[in-house]
């Protein structure tokens, strides 16, 4: 196949599995996200992708060839760091050409392609500078074009945006989304934002404790989340339930869980499927609002926990306010304990 | 299994064949020429006989005695008049600061030689405190071993003051505790490892001191160093003086091995600051405190140093004139100096040039193979590195004349012996500048050449050796002055018609007469001058740079 082929990766230093067998595929042109928070080991894959870590056990494949005798230098695959590590001794032009230096480009050419890059990231004429006084944002630009440069088979991004703040995040999420789509860039990007994994990936790796825990597009995964640990980590409420002959039932009422064995259960109560309503039994207390667009997210206090509500903003209830909260069926999902 | 992969990341536990391949040629030099000429020394000194002699000898036990106490007292001395300049030093914000700082360094860098001689010149027969009485005294040892050294507190302790997050004193003031309690309780156990550090350092060099003993101690006073070199030049007492060395070497392991503890506690957690964060301008009594550390250091630092200038200057019957200096181009026949002193500056320059260039390649490779390895192997050839700067240069130079006079080395009359000898002693100080700097290299550098396509060779020279390039600069110039100014092991390794600088000074020194002692000085004079340009271009590179020195 074409791509990257990640086939039983288990990566241990010591006694930890950083990365604990580990399947992932990568099509030619597709932008992956891999999701979890720190310590996870989504670096560590990355690393090992990269050829920065040796691992214990596994392949990894590039349109089909093992690459496990290939030094990180042969891989042809572009890596960006998230504290950007650039080069302090080089200027932000020589930066940018390095790559393509050590693949052994003539200067003319080497200095054309930069500029370039450099114009793709918005840092045209900014070749000279020094890279010791840019910004953060302008760190991360050069950092960016310097993985570009070489025109990398496999783009590799470590929690790109993590060292800067939010609103330049935000922008920059937007911009580097937009570049890597006109590209058509093959990516791994790695981060602990779900936001962030949401908006750039086709397809998200949600990992926890070194393994993989369930791959999907941002869609199937906010749908039909695999696990409790991926629902809790999308920031959805899962409320605790019991599943008897067929049904599920809990403080949320009773809800069809066809197919799920008898015992524990927990449910998962998305934003969406949940509506106000007067007339319901679960009633609580408004506590807070965070306004989306022409949506509100209701924060409401109940007896079962806190429960995000998506509301029409022109319908939005007050802070204070007592309501009533209806759960859709057909939008709940339930895993088993 | 991508093997390969792991060479390009940063320091790892195991040992691969590349690594081995780095360290090999330092090894195999430090095998050749420090293990086995010391070896063979001790091969002769074990000597059951001898050594029993040595240590029943009430003569060579006196040295031993001297040796010792000369160097505890010389060890105190030093850090009571040091450590009030390095707190000075390190956190007082004042104009000048940075030119104190680099002026403070340059007596260490001195041949020792060159501080006898100005010591000589300040309190012997007609210098300017000669009227004190000193001349020849144990008193007159310590001071300059104090002015040797201060520099090393300065630097060791006052590095780490100089990072010290002030607030945590200032906590302890907040919690009620007096200036002084808040120093005793809070600021003094954090430097500890460093004074530990710094005492070891300076009590080895005292207790290995040669040249200042040699030219001030007198005719009856020795150190271990001093005798080695009476019973082997004077002597020619071989057995007895292979049996001292031995005793030295032990003490001097016992030494570094106390230094090395030291050095590992020192490495705990601490939270440092950057210094900028750490200095304050003093003001009242901080003022007068300031004041009288730089009078201090202007007294114990400038003077010699001055009076050396001063008495190169001196004519034979009083007032000055030019007398020395113009003696230095001529070559008296019949002299003990076979060689105009211009010859003997020559000969210096050519040989330091050439340690200089063996001790960068040596510990240029050592350095790279020490900061890519954490693993017990690399940290013990990181010690068996430093061994050569503990030993006596005087058991190095002793050493090479027992081991490389016969097959399969044989390198008497070698003009590479003397540079190698040189080498030893410089190499040390190379792989110490480098090594700090190699280690600040963020790994991730390396990381980030190696996914742009640069093989482990090209990382090294795109990335690591521009990095450490201005390092290198100073690793030089420290190399260059150690090797200007040696004298332990160049005096046995030198052909008596091709005298280094500081060989000739003690030649002359040892000779009666006025004009023989002016014309001393004038060459100690200039083997200053020589030695504060190479230091002073080195300071002004390495402003901001991490170094263990």
């Amino acid at each position: 196949m074409s791509g990257l082929e990640v086939e039983g990766l288990t990566v241990r230093f010591g006694a930890l599995a950083a990365v604990d067998g580990v399947d992932l595929a990568v099509d030619a042109g597709e932008v992956v996200c891999l999701l979890g928070p720190s310590g996870c080991g989504k670096s560590t894959l990355l690393r090992a992708v990269a050829g920065l870590e040796a691992p214990t056990a596994g392949r990894i494949r590039w349109d089909g060839e093992d690459l496990a005798s290939e030094p990180p230098h042969r891989r042809r695959f572009g890596l960006m760091f998230q504290d950007f590590a650039l080069f302090p001794h080089l200027d932000v032009a020589a930066n940018v050409g390095f790559g393509l230096r050590m693949r052994g480009l003539p200067v003319r050419e080497v200095a054309t392609r930069v500029a370039e890059v450099l114009d793709l990231v918005g840092m045209g004429s900014q070749g000279h500078r020094s890279v010791g006084n840019l910004s953060g944002g302008e760190q991360q630009r050069v950092a960016l074009a310097r993985a570009l440069a070489p025109a990398p088979r496999l783009l590799l991004l470590d929690e790109p945006l993590g060292a800067l703040d939010r609103t330049l995040r935000e922008r920059l999420l937007v911009e580097l989304d937009t570049l890597l789509d006109e590209l058509g860039t093959t990516a791994v990007h790695v981060t602990h934002d779900q936001d962030e994994a949401f908006a750039l990936g086709d397809r998200v790796a949600v990992m926890d404790a070194g393994r993989i825990v369930q791959v999907g597009t941002p869609t199937e995964l906010w749908r039909a989340p695999a696990t409790r640990f991926v629902a809790t980590f999308l920031g959805l409420t899962v409320v605790d339930g019991v599943v008897r002959a067929g049904t599920v039932s809990g403080p949320f009422g009773r809800l069809p869980a066809a197919g799920l064995a008898d015992g524990p259960a927990g449910a998962i109560l998305r934003p969406d499927a949940l509506r106000l309503d007067d007339d319901a039994d679960l009633r609580g207390t408004v506590v807070a609002a965070r306004f989306q667009g022409d949506r509100v997210a209701v924060r409401v206090t109940t007896a079962i926990g806190d429960l995000d509500v998506s509301v029409d903003a022109a319908l939005a209830p007050l802070r204070g306010d007592e309501v009533g909260i209806a759960v859709d069926p057909a939008r709940v999902v339930i895993l088993p304990a | 299994m991508s093997g390969v992969a792991s060479t390009t990341a940063g320091p790892r536990p195991g040992v691969s064949l590349g690594w081995v391949a780095l360290a090999l040629p330092p090894a195999a030099f430090l095998a050749v020429f420090f293990v086995w000429p010391v070896g063979a020394i001790v091969a002769q000194g074990l000597d059951g006989a001898a050594v029993a002699e040595v240590v029943t000898d009430p003569g060579l036990r006196g040295v031993a005695w001297f040796t010792l106490w000369q160097a505890a007292l010389s060890t105190a001395l030093t850090l009571v008049l040091a450590l009030p300049g390095a707190y000075v030093l390190a956190r007082y914000d004042f104009r000048g600061r940075r030119v104190v700082r680099a002026l403070v360094t340059v007596p260490f860098v001195l041949p020792s030689v060159v501080v006898g001689a100005a010591f000589l010149g300040l309190l012997g027969r007609g210098g300017p405190l000669a009227g004190l009485g000193l001349d020849q005294s144990v008193a007159a040892v310590l001071i300059a071993h104090a002015f040797f050294n201060y520099a090393v507190v300065v630097r060791t302790v006052g590095g780490l003051w100089a990072h010290l997050d002030p607030r945590l004193e200032e906590a302890a003031r907040v919690l009620g505790a007096t200036r002084w309690r808040a120093f005793r309780r809070v600021t003094l156990p954090l430097l500890r490892p460093a004074i530990a550090a710094a005492g070891s350092i300076v009590f080895l060099f005292c207790f290995t001191s040669f040249g200042v003993v040699l030219v001030l101690g007198g005719p009856t006073r020795a150190t271990l160093e001093v005798e080695v070199y009476r019973q082997t030049a004077q002597l020619l007492d071989l057995r007895t003086a292979a049996a001292l060395t031995l005793v030295q070497l032990a003490a001097v392991v016992a030494l570094v091995a106390v230094h090395a503890r030291a050095q590992r506690r020192r490495a705990g957690s601490l939270r440092l600051r950057p210094a900028d964060e750490v200095l304050v301008r003093p003001r009242g009594r901080q003022r007068s405190f300031l004041v009288a550390n730089l009078v201090l250091m202007a007294a114990l630092l400038g003077i010699p140093i001055l009076s050396l200038v001063e008495r190169s200057f001196a004519a034979s019957g009083g007032g000055y004139g030019l007398a020395s200096w113009r003696a230095l181009s001529t070559s008296r026949r019949g002299s003990t100096l076979f060689v105009s002193p211009l010859e003997a500056l020559g000969n210096s320059l050519t040989y330091a040039t050439g340690a200089t260039a063996i001790a960068l390649v040596v510990g240029g490779l050592a350095a790279f193979a020490v900061a890519r390895h954490t693993s017990l192997a690399a940290r013990g050839f990181d010690v068996l590195l430093m061994l050569p700067l503990g030993t006596s240069a005087v058991t190095v130079g002793f050493g090479f004349l027992i081991a490389l006079d016969r097959p399969p080395l044989d390198l008497r009359g070698s003009a590479w012996l003397v540079p190698i000898a040189q080498a030893l002693v410089a190499t040390p100080l190379v792989v110490r500048t480098l090594v700090p700097v190699l280690r600040s290299v963020d790994d991730r550098l390396k990381e980030a050449a190696a996914t742009l396509g640069a093989s482990p060779w090209r990382v090294v020279r795109e990335v690591e050796l521009p990095l450490v390039g201005r390092a290198m600069l100073v690793g030089a110039g420290f190399a260059f002055a150690v090797s200007l100014g040696e004298f332990g092991a160049t005096v046995f390794l030198a052909r008596p018609d091709r005298p280094t600088l500081p060989v000739a000074v003690v030649r002359l020194l040892g000779q009666p007469g006025p004009l023989s002692l002016g014309q001393a000085m004038a060459m100690s004079t200039i083997l200053l001058v020589v030695t504060v340009v190479a230091m002073l271009a080195i300071e002004g590179r390495r402003v901001g740079e991490v170094s263990e020195l």
